[in-house]
């Protein structure tokens, strides 16, 4: 289920000061979005399990990249919540 | 009039430009020649319009507005924003074809197409990419259309082939004289942002080669809606590849080349549709 505000604070994160926001004042650019309490907490924890469901995966492919994760860290953070259907279908 | 020229589909994954530096030789290697041979055949066209279709990458489109189709109808569009792509583009702006865009727009208003439109539209990774590799040594005007493949729901299989046909149509329907090419860009198959991230589905990839081969419309639209139901995100892009297709009269595809390509994420592919223009 998309979470439009969720996904609104990481698209606006896409700007030139992003990281630095993210980095520096996270707390203040999560208060300027209504998000639900679960959400606010999964964004001060770096809560990936729980921001997959909501987060559309190229936002969140952003999101990785702007924390600092490479392919290789972003695959193996991901990886890490794959069911086994997916495992099955990606393994053949 | 207006001429239909050439077909073409082409990657555009973004690590092309953000990893370039750091691929292996053989990954250069086989990225330059292929695209090189790929601008070439376009350039033997002598377009004088490039009509690219593309998604959007979360760049021009949002939550708030999501349409299936978007033409740029402007004289003029920015160049990408994203920070990877300012080594190659900084500051550029690319030249539209504010006619043909309008034509475009209006002739699927009356074929009841109902695209959205923009004046000023931003070009992403998703045509600077192809455009940047073709090397242009004067870049054509290109008239963008922009799919919104990014949140479901996705324009069908089945309406991209249809908008393919229109998309000649309405070319062939322009009163000026006009050589133009028809550029599809993504896929082909790739996972991003989800937990099957870095999947290559190589089945998935020869399977829709075969079917732009040799299938009728009808086994394309429905073969591709059930295939991209199973593999990964990035598949969704195939839809550029129909469209080109179906403005190719759903004839004449040749692979220029293909290669499941980890360092990209993707599995890369380069076609032409041939047809007597």
């Amino acid at each position: 289920m998309t979470d439009y505000w969720a996904n609104k604070l990481v698209f606006e994160l896409q700007g030139p000061d992003g990281k630095d926001l993210w980095t520096n004042h996270r707390a203040e650019v999560i208060a300027r979005y209504p998000l639900s309490p679960e959400i606010e907490q999964a964004f001060l924890n770096d809560d990936i399990g729980t921001l997959i469901p909501v987060i559309n995966p190229y936002l969140m492919r952003f999101f990785l990249l702007m924390l600092g994760y490479d392919d290789a860290k972003s695959i193996e953070v991901l990886e890490s919540f794959q069911t086994e259907e997916e495992r099955k279908r990606v393994n053949g | 009039m207006a001429k239909l020229v050439g077909s073409f589909a082409a990657s555009h994954a973004p690590n092309i430009a953000r990893s370039w530096d750091s691929f292996k030789d053989e990954t250069r290697e086989w990225l330059t020649t292929r695209y090189d041979e790929l601008g070439k055949r376009v350039k033997a066209l002598e377009p004088d319009v490039l009509v690219i279709h593309s998604n959007d990458h979360w760049i021009n489109f949002f939550l708030e507005n999501m349409p299936a189709f978007l033409i740029g109808v402007g004289e003029e569009h920015d160049g990408p924003p994203e920070p990877f792509m300012q080594p190659i583009f900084k500051g550029c702006t690319f030249p539209g074809h504010a006619g043909l865009g309008s034509h475009l727009l209006e002739y699927a208003m009356g074929a009841d197409f109902d695209p959205a439109y923009s004046h000023r539209i931003k070009i992403d990774h998703g045509i600077g990419i192809p455009l940047w590799r073709m090397g242009f040594e004067t870049l054509p005007p290109v008239v963008p259309v922009f799919l919104n493949l990014m949140e479901q729901p996705f324009p069908t299989p089945k309406r991209c082939l249809a908008w393919g046909h229109m998309i000649r149509d309405a070319i062939e329907a322009y009163p000026e004289d006009l050589r133009v090419v028809v550029l599809g860009t993504g896929g082909l198959s790739h996972s991003i942002g989800e937990t099957t991230m870095g999947w290559i589905d190589e089945p998935f990839d020869k399977a829709c080669m075969e079917l732009f081969a040799s299938a009728p419309d009808e086994k394309i639209a429905s073969e591709l809606s059930r295939m991209l139901k199973e593999t990964g995100n990035g598949g969704a892009e195939v839809r550029s590849w129909s469209i080109a297709h179906g403005a190719a009269g759903g004839k004449g595809f040749e692979m220029i080349d293909y290669i499941p390509m980890p360092e990209t994420l993707i599995g890369c592919g380069l076609a032409e549709w041939k047809f007597a223009a």
